[in-house]
C-alpha cells in the first residue's frame, strides 16, 4: 500500500466520527435541492401526457413572446431594484452609525417592514397608490394641480411602483447589514483621515467603501438572486396574470402560470423548461458577480503581495 | 472517544428515524395513520377506511364573516355517508382552496386518497380512474343510467375530452354531483339615483354598456364620483360565451391534427361578434374604476358606500348568495342579481361542474364508488351538501324532487338557466389561453377590436401548433 492511500486511511480513521455530521445536510441537499432540480430537467422533456418530446417545451418556451416579455421585466425590476436599494441602504446604514442615540429603535422601525406580510403590505400599498383620484397619493399630487397616476394600474409606472414597495419592504435587512460593517471599521482611519485635512466624500470613498468592499459585495450578490426570483409581490398587487398589460409578469409568475394556475392551462413541461432557463440564468449572472468581485479581490491581493515584497 | 460515541449515536438516530419513516402510515397492512384497521377482523366491524380529498371542506364549524351563517364540518358529512354506507369509515382530507389543483395532484399521487374532487381538470385523467369500469359490473348504476340522471352540461364536463389525452376521451372519470351558476348584479339604489331604469332580468351587452354610461360621473343625488361598471381582467373569456365569439367543438377522436381549423378557428377574422364584444369591453372599460387592470376599485361593492352601477365580476357576486341566505334585507334590496346576456346560441357563462371521482390509486376502489354514487346520486346527502358546503352551486341531477335547495325561487331559477343556456363543448382551451393573452393589451387601451380580433386568431393558431409540436403530429 502506497503512503498516499495509508496516509488517507488514517486520515478517515482519525475523522471518521464527523461524517455522520455532514451526512444530514448533505442528504437534504440531494433529497430537496438536487433531486428536483433533476425532476424538473425530465418533466421539461416530456408533454402533458408523460410522453418524451425532447427540446420541443424549449422551443415552444422561447418563441412565447410572454416568456420573453417575463424576461425583460424580471431583468429591469431586478437591475432597478439593486440600483436603488444598495445605494439607499448604504445612506441609511451611514446615518443609522453616525447617530449618537436611538440606534435600536431605528433599527426597529428598519427591519419592520420586512416582518408584515407582503399581502398585508401589498394591501397597504394598493391602498397608498390607488390609481382613483381620491388614493393617498393622487389626493396628494391634486393639492399641487397634478392629475392622478395609475400607479400599479398604468403599465408605464407599475413596475417603478412595484420596486418602490418591495424596496420599503426589504430595505432594512441590506441596512443591517451595511451597517454592521460600517462598524468594523476601526474609527483610527477616520481620525487618521481627518488629521490629513480629508473631507467626508475622501474619507467615505477611500476608507468607508473599500473597508466595506466584502459586506457590499455580499448585499450586492444576494440582491442580484433575490431580485430574479421576484414574485410575491408582483403576485400580491396582480394576482396570477402579471396585469397591466403583463408588466408585471416575471419569470417566476409566468412559471407560477404554467404549473400551479387554476385559470391557466396547465403545462408542466413549459413551466419546467421555464424554471430551467431561470435556473441558468441565475447561475450566469452570479457567476460572472462572483468572477468580477473575485478578480479585484485577487488583483488587491497581488498587489499587496508586491507592495510586501518591496 | 466522546466524538466516536456521539457520531454513532448521531448515526443510529438517523437510521432509526428513517426506518420509523418508512415503516409508518402503511394501510396495506396493520393499522392506518388514522388507527383504523382496513382488515375486516378490526375491532370497530368490517368498516374499511375511504379516504376523501374535498376542496375547502373544513373539519370544523365555520362562520362566515359576512353573513354570520354557520356552515357545519365535515363531520357531519362523514357522519350520513358512514349512515349510508354501513362499511364504510369515512375520512375526510380537507383541500384548501388556493393553488388546490397541486394539493390535489399530491394528495392523490401520494396515495393519501381515495376519492377525489376536481372541476373541469385536463389532469383528471392522470388523477382518476375510468369509471366505465364501475358501471360495467353495477346494475345498479350502469353508463345508461349516468345518461339518464344528470342534466347534459354535468354529463358532458365529466366525460372526458381533451387534446391532450385523445386516447381516453369519452372516458367517464367520476361523478358530478353540482353546478355552478355565475350571474352578474346591478344596484338598485344607485340606478334610481341617477333615474335610470334597471336592466332587464336577462340584459343585452347593449343595455349594460347603456346603463353603465348613464351612471358614470358625479351622482346628482351624494355628488359623489361612481362608475357606470366594473369588469375583471380575467373571466372576460366567459362573458364572450354569451356573445356567440366562440363555436362550440364537437370531436369525438380529440385529435388536434384533425381540428377544422377554418370552422373553429378561421371564422374569427370574419366574425362581427368578436368584432362587437372586443368593442363592447373597450367601451364598457372607460365606465370602470381606474385600478381595475389591477384588480382595484370594486372594495365598497355590496357595502352602503357602493359606487358601481353594474358589477360583471362574476366573483365578485359569489358574495351576495351568503347575504341572500342569511336574509340580509340591507343588500339583497339593493343588489338585484340578472343573468349573464345570452345570443343566439342561447349560451352563457362559464360551464363548471364538480365532480368526485375515485382515484387511480385507491385501496379499495368498489367500496369507494360506492360512495361517490351515494355523493352524487343519494338527495339526502345532497341536501347536507347544498345545505352547508355548495351553497351557491345548483344540482347537477335531472330529476330535483326531494332537494331543498329547488324550494328556493333563486337556485331554481339558476338551475333552469344552466339546464337551458349552459355551453356544451368538447375543449375550450385552444380559444381560451390565447384570448386570455389578448385582454391585458385591450383593458389598457393597446390593442383596437379589430386588432384584438387579429391576436386573438394569432394566439389560437400559435397554440394548436404548440400542442401539435408536443403531440408529435
Amino acid at each position: 500500500m502506497s503512503n498516499d492511500s495509508k496516509k488517507l486511511i488514517k486520515t478517515i480513521r482519525k475523522n471518521w466520527g464527523w461524517y455522520p455530521f455532514v451526512l444530514i445536510p448533505f442528504v437534504g441537499t440531494v433529497m430537496f435541492n438536487l433531486v428536483p432540480l433533476l425532476k424538473t430537467f425530465i418533466d421539461a422533456m416530456h408533454n402533458n401526457a408523460g410522453t418524451f418530446i425532447g427540446f420541443t417545451n424549449y422551443e415552444i418556451l422561447f418563441n412565447d413572446e410572454e416568456f420573453i416579455i417575463a424576461i425583460k421585466n424580471t431583468v429591469y425590476m431586478g437591475a432597478l431594484g439593486v440600483c436603488l436599494n444598495i445605494p439607499f441602504a448604504f445612506i441609511f446604514a451611514n446615518m443609522l452609525n453616525r447617530i449618537p442615540r436611538g440606534k435600536n429603535l431605528f433599527k426597529v422601525i428598519f427591519l419592520t417592514p420586512m416582518i408584515i406580510s407582503i399581502v398585508a403590505v401589498a394591501l397597504i400599498f394598493k391602498f397608498i397608490f390607488s390609481a382613483d383620484s381620491a388614493g393617498v397619493i393622487n389626493y396628494f399630487l391634486s393639492l399641487f394641480g397634478i392629475s392622478p397616476k395609475g400607479w400599479f394600474s398604468d403599465p408605464s409606472m407599475s413596475r417603478e411602483t412595484v420596486i418602490i414597495m418591495a424596496i420599503w419592504k426589504g430595505i432594512g435587512y441590506n441596512i443591517i447589514l451595511l451597517f454592521a460593517g460600517l462598524q468594523t471599521i476601526p474609527s483610527e482611519y477616520y481620525e487618521a483621515a481627518s488629521i490629513d485635512g480629508a473631507n467626508e466624500f475622501q474619507k467615505t470613498t477611500k476608507i468607508t467603501l473599500p473597508c466595506l468592499r466584502n459586506t457590499l459585495i455580499f448585499v450586492y450578490l444576494t440582491s442580484c438572486i433575490s431580485v430574479l426570483k421576484r414574485f410575491a409581490d408582483v403576485y400580491a398587487i396582480s394576482g396570477e396574470y402579471g396585469n397591466p398589460a403583463n408588466t408585471l409578469l416575471t419569470v417566476i409568475l409566468y412559471i407560477y402560470k404554467k404549473m400551479f394556475s387554476t385559470l391557466f392551462f396547465k403545462d408542466v413541461g413549459i413551466g419546467s423548461a421555464a424554471s430551467i432557463v431561470l435556473f441558468f440564468i441565475i447561475l450566469f449572472i452570479t457567476c460572472i458577480n462572483y468572477i468580477l468581485t473575485e478578480e479585484r479581490e485577487m488583483s488587491l491581493f497581488r498587489g499587496g503581495k508586491r507592495r510586501e515584497n518591496i | 472517544m466522546k466524538k466516536r460515541l456521539l457520531a454513532c449515536m448521531l448515526v443510529l438516530i438517523i437510521v432509526l428515524s428513517i426506518i420509523l419513516v418508512g415503516c409508518g402510515n402503511n394501510n396495506s397492512k396493520g393499522e392506518s395513520s388514522t388507527g383504523v384497521s382496513n382488515s375486516k377482523n378490526a375491532n370497530n366491524g368490517k368498516r374499511e377506511l375511504v379516504r376523501i380529498a374535498w376542496l375547502g371542506l373544513s373539519p370544523n364549524d365555520t362562520v362566515d364573516p359576512i353573513s354570520g351563517i354557520t356552515f357545519k364540518g365535515s363531520y357531519l358529512f362523514k357522519e350520513l355517508l358512514e349512515e349510508k354506507i354501513p362499511e364504510a369509515e369515512i375520512q375526510f382530507i380537507e383541500i384548501p382552496g388556493t393553488n388546490w389543483i397541486q394539493k390535489m395532484e399530491t394528495t392523490i399521487k401520494s396515495g393519501e386518497a381515495d376519492i377525489g374532487w376536481y372541476t373541469n381538470q385536463v389532469l383528471a385523467a392522470e388523477w382518476f380512474v375510468d369509471h366505465r369500469q364501475f358501471m360495467a359490473k353495477d346494475p345498479e348504476f350502469t353508463e345508461e343510467t349516468f345518461e339518464k340522471l344528470f342534466i347534459p352540461v354535468a354529463k358532458h364536463y365529466t366525460r372526458y375530452h381533451t387534446f391532450d389525452f385523445p386516447d381516453k376521451a369519452g372516458a367517464i372519470y367520476g361523478l358530478p354531483y353540482d353546478v355552478a351558476c355565475y350571474y352578474i348584479m346591478y344596484d338598485k339604489k344607485l340606478l334610481e339615483q341617477w333615474g335610470v331604469e334597471p336592466p332587464s332580468e336577462r340584459p343585452t351587452f347593449k343595455e349594460l354598456l347603456e346603463i353603465a354610461s348613464k351612471t358614470t360621473g358625479k351622482n346628482p343625488v351624494t355628488g359623489k364620483q361612481n362608475y357606470g361598471g366594473y369588469i375583471r381582467t380575467y373571466w372576460c373569456e366567459w362573458l364572450g360565451v354569451g356573445a356567440d365569439i366562440y363555436r362550440p367543438l364537437s370531436m369525438s377522436e380529440m385529435d388536434i391534427s384533425k381540428l377544422d381549423i377554418s370552422k373553429y378557428v378561421d371564422y374569427v377574422l370574419e366574425s362581427e361578434e368578436v368584432l362587437d364584444y372586443f368593442q363592447f369591453l373597450i367601451d364598457f372599460i372607460k365606465y370602470c374604476p381606474p385600478g381595475i387592470t389591477s384588480d382595484s376599485g370594486k372594495e365598497k361593492w355590496l357595502t352602503p358606500d357602493n359606487d358601481i352601477a353594474v358589477m360583471l365580476d362574476t366573483s365578485a357576486t359569489g358574495v351576495y348568495y351568503n347575504h341572500y341566505l342569511a336574509g340580509n334585507k340591507e343588500v339583497t334590496d339593493r343588489f338585484v342579481p340578472i343573468f349573464l346576456p345570452i345570443g343566439e346560441q342561447g349560451v352563457s357563462g362559464f360551464p363548471e361542474v364538480h365532480h368526485v371521482a375515485v382515484t387511480y390509486n385507491a385501496k379499495n376502489p368498489d367500496l369507494a364508488w360506492k360512495v361517490v354514487k351515494t355523493i352524487a346520486t343519494d338527495k339526502d346527502v345532497l341536501n347536507l351538501i347544498f345545505e352547508h358546503y355548495s351553497p351557491s352551486q345548483v344540482p347537477a341531477l335531472v330529476d330535483t324532487s326531494g332537494l331543498k335547495i329547488m324550494e328556493d325561487k333563486f337556485a331554481k331559477a339558476r338551475y333552469e338557466d344552466r339546464l337551458q343556456h349552459s355551453l356544451i363543448t368538447d375543449d375550450y382551451w385552444y380559444w381560451r389561453e390565447p384570448i386570455q393573452k389578448v385582454f391585458g393589451d385591450l383593458f389598457v387601451g393597446k390593442l383596437t377590436a379589430e386588432q384584438a380580433r387579429q391576436q386573438w386568431h394569432t394566439n389560437m393558431m400559435e397554440w394548436i401548433e404548440n400542442k401539435k409540436k408536443q403531440l408529435g403530429k
